[in-house]
Order: C-alpha cells, then structure tokens, then sequence
C-alpha cells in the first residue's frame, strides 16, 4: 500500500492502562491508527525494528525500562526511521525534557499540564496525512491544476 | 524516595492526567455545551478507581504495612 495515503500511524510506549486506553481513543477520533503499544523499552525497542509508525508516543517511565532507552534507540539504533518521537510524561523535570531533545525528541509534553496539546498534536498530525492522501486522491491536483 | 512509593505517585498522576482529559478540563466550550459521553464518563471514573487504589496503596506503605 501507497505509505503516504495511509492514515497516521501510531505507536504508544506507555505504561499506564488508562493513558494507553485514552491515547488510543484520541487517535481513532482523530482518524489514525494504532499499530502497536508496550509497556516497556524492551518490547518497544523490539516492536519498532518492525513498525514503521508515522508517530511513536513515548513516556519515560516505564513498566521496565525507560523511554529515554527508546529515544536512544531511534536516535542512533536507526529503528523506526522517520518517525516523530513525543515524550508524553508526568516525568517532566527541565533536565528530562533536555535529554529527550538531545535524544532526538520532536515534541516533550507534560502529562499532568499539557495533556490536551498532546492530544492536539495528534489531530494535527492526522488530519495532514487525511490533506496529502487527498490531494494524491484528486486528480487535478495530482495534473497540477489545482 | 523508596522505589515502589514513587512508582504509585506516578500511576496517582496518570490517573489524575487522564480524569483532567476526559473531564475536558482545558475546553473552552461554555458549561451547558459540553456533553460527556457514557465513554468518557466510564473512562474518567476508571481514571478515579485508578488513583484511588494507588493511593491506597501508597498509604500502606507509608504505614510500614506489607504490599498487596
């Protein structure tokens, strides 16, 4: 399938039932997909040599593990390359969210203050995918004449 | 801080980050637009059951009591 007209892809590394629960229910009103989720570095290191998400939700603590194993492992394992790293963390001293940048982080959003523009974030995210899949899908776009 | 009492402030959080979403804490929506569906509600109180056990269980450990 054509990668660029699938809908947003995503991964979540999250160790919390109920923010898994809630990402997930964000990102299927936003029209993405959720390819896959862990609890833990090691699964999600493991899960992503596989996965090519579009966008991987990471928090940094972890049923095992942390997600700045995860960072590290995008950054230079070359796993899941191209793919936007968020932290989404209630971990977020300002030494955390310097080290989730220097890992490479796109976006550092703290759980308890910034929740909602996580969840912004996402729908932005999905509904510029849904623009480029339609102007692939139209065809006077795709002639240049729109 | 001992390990297992810092790892159940964080569920406690993530429970309380949750709630504060479902509850659409941050909306600009005027009260009487707002409608919270039997989703969000059932994910919001689950979101509390969380938290609660969480502390709970923290209380406990603050006691000296045994972890269940």
């Amino acid at each position: 399938m054509n990668r660029a007209a699938t809908p947003l892809q995503v991964y979540v590394v999250e160790d919390s039932d109920i923010i898994r629960r809630l990402l997930t229910s964000a990102i299927e009103s936003a029209g993405g997909e959720l390819v896959g989720a862990a609890d833990s570095a090691r699964q999600a290191i493991h899960q992503l040599q596989e996965l090519k998400p579009h966008l991987i939700l990471i928090d940094l603590v972890l049923a095992s593990g942390s997600g700045f194993e995860v960072l590290d492992a995008l950054q230079t394992g070359g796993v899941a390359r191209g793919a936007v790293g968020v932290v989404f963390t209630n971990h977020a001293a300002t030494e955390d969210r310097e080290r989730s940048f220097l890992l490479g982080a796109s976006y550092f959003f703290d759980k308890s203050t910034q929740g909602h523009q996580a969840l912004e974030l996402i729908n932005k995210m999905a509904a510029e995918r849904r623009g480029r899949a339609s102007i692939r899908a139209d065809p006077e776009v795709r002639n240049g004449q729109g | 801080m001992e390990l297992g009492v810092s790892k159940e402030l964080y569920k406690v959080m993530d429970a309380l980050a949750a709630l504060k979403i479902d509850l659409e804490c941050e909306s600009n929506l005027p009260g009487d637009a707002m409608v919270l569906s039997a989703t969000r509600s059932r994910d919001a109180c689950a979101a509390l059951v969380s938290a609660m056990t969480a502390i709970k269980k923290l209380a406990a450990m603050l006691d000296g009591e045994p972890r269940q």
